[in-house]
């Protein structure tokens, strides 16, 4: 463990690691918690998936990846809203195609373009130790675009999440904010994908967020503990996999899924009492 | 008295089959109406038509004297509580208070009047206590009152339950029924049931619903509660053809 701090101090690219995942804990907690209070973890699995799509054609394009994944996050968002707005109970099969299609054509794209292989692997497992700089810029923009947003509309986007028809009834515009809602979540789970990958990204947003719910009384401090649930996990998955060298998304989660279960655990023991 | 909800031949079709069929249906201000009826039977339809959720595939429907999407905001609407996440992390008071939540409030806070309003309303329901309670650590009972004092911070001029009794036990059931008949000295209400024995000793209207409608006045039903109760399936039918 002193191995790895010794190395934090040397390495500038274990420092940007470390501060990307403080910034993405942020994020991940607290859109984490809509996600796990309006229950839409399928829905944010189709996103995450249907990102791949934008950055295979990104690549074949031979622009920014990043700029593609954002468009198609985006882009995902909007359709999946809008289908769950009106398709009713087709709803999670258009998610699953959706969630499919945009896979691959990701690895459609990938393929057409030279050189594709590393790069897949990158996104769908995820490198924190490959942040660079601007990467840490937009994940400060990020930041501060995303918390402003729910400062100002946390509570309208706790209620469509307790009672959407409720919501609609006191003239909330639900539709507007749900796809909103739905954005802002896109967006994070880009930044994720960075971090762990889009194949584990879901874990990550859901488990600090989850492991919150069970021992906290309102969003907001659900929020407050996945932040810091967050930051431990990403935190200490580095530590953990620094010296046996082994990858750091994949302990991350390990580590988040192991938390959560000891917590489950705890809970039952503690409501039993 | 004014009629306050006026239906005129409503049909309405989910699929082919209709849910709702040549409903006519007049409420006046000030009644205490029962909808009773077998599931699948259109109550919640119908509601959700009063409500302008839902529009009516023929006929119309004036709810105080405009469109019911117009008249939203003078109806208080308790749905049933098996339709929420019982694991929903928000407090009682948080609850009560998003009923004056609008698209437009951009302050993460609400204004004093509402606080105000909510407190007065949580004693008014005898659950000022709840106020900072997790919605799930209340009882059933509690948890109904909550969504009834959500429906009444913006003082409706209708209040309209989906089966507030579906999960309470028989004494929390009268508190619930006393504490409408109080409501009711000001506002007009209508709830869905499917049990006429305990709602008719407190309404003064029953509406039958299967498909299509019959309502009736609560004093020209015949006869003891006890004798309706037990007789009424049979009555009803044949009085409504239902």
């Amino acid at each position: 463990m002193s191995g790895f701090f010794d190395a934090l101090l040397h390495h500038s690219f274990l420092q940007n690691a470390l501060f990307a995942g403080i910034l993405a804990s942020i994020v991940c907690g607290v859109m984490g918690t809509f996600v796990v209070i309006k229950r839409i973890t399928f829905i944010s699995g189709g996103i995450a998936h249907a990102v791949l799509g934008g950055v295979g054609i990104a690549y074949f394009l031979n622009i920014e990846p990043l700029i593609g994944a954002f468009a198609f996050a985006i882009l995902a968002a909007i359709i999946i809203g809008l289908v769950k707005l009106k398709a009713g109970q087709q709803e999670d099969t258009v998610i699953s195609a959706l969630w499919a299609i945009g896979m691959a054509l990701g690895v459609i794209f990938m393929y057409l373009t030279p050189g594709y292989s590393v790069d897949l692997l990158t996104y769908l497992f995820g490198n924190i130790l490959m942040v660079t700089k601007s990467d840490l810029l937009i994940l400060v923009i990020l930041n501060v675009t995303i918390l402003s947003v729910v400062f100002v509309l946390y509570r309208q986007f706790i209620s469509i999440s307790f009672d959407e028809e409720y919501s609609r009834l006191r003239g909330l515009n639900v539709n507007a904010l749900y796809i909103f809602l739905l954005i802002l979540i896109a967006l994070t789970i880009v930044v994720l994908i960075q971090i762990v990958g889009l194949i584990l990204v879901i874990a990550l947003l859901t488990l600090p967020a989850a492991i919150a719910g069970l021992f906290t009384r309102t969003p907001a401090s659900m929020m407050v503990l996945a932040v810091i649930l967050g930051m431990l996990f990403t935190g200490g998955g580095m530590i953990l996999s620094y010296e046996p060298n082994l990858p750091v998304g994949a302990s991350i989660i390990i580590l988040s899924g192991v938390v959560y279960l000891v917590a489950l655990n705890l809970k039952k023991m503690i409501s039993k009492k | 008295m004014r009629n306050v909800i006026t239906c005129k031949d409503v049909t309405f079709y989910y699929d082919v089959q209709p849910a709702l069929q040549n409903i006519n249906l007049e409420i006046e201000e000030q009644d205490f109406m029962a909808i009773l009826g077998p599931n699948g039977g259109g109550k919640t339809t119908l509601i959700k038509l009063v409500l302008g959720l839902l529009s009516p595939s023929s006929g119309t429907i004036e709810v105080l004297e405009t469109s019911p999407f117009k008249a939203r905001k003078n109806i208080g609407y308790v749905p049933q509580y098996g339709a929420f996440d019982r694991n929903f992390p928000i407090k009682v008071k948080e609850v009560v208070k998003m009923s004056e939540l609008k698209s437009n409030s951009i302050l993460p806070w609400y204004p004093k009047e509402v606080e105000k309003r909510a407190n007065q309303i949580l004693e008014q329901l005898q659950i000022k206590h709840l106020a900072d309670k997790k919605l799930n650590e209340l009882s059933e009972g509690q948890k109904q009152r909550t969504l009834i004092a959500r429906a009444l911070m913006t003082d409706p001029e209708i209040l309209i339950l989906d089966e507030p009794t579906a999960s309470i036990d028989t004494n929390v059931e009268k508190d619930v029924y006393d504490m409408l008949k109080e409501l009711n000295e000001t506002k007009t209400i209508i709830l869905i049931s499917h049990d006429i024995g305990f709602v008719s000793t407190y309404v003064n209207k029953v509406t039958c619903l299967n498909i299509c409608s019959c309502t009736h006045k609560i004093d020209e039903i015949e006869g003891s509660i006890v004798d309706v109760y037990n007789r009424s399936l049979k009555f009803l039918h044949h009085k409504c053809n239902l």
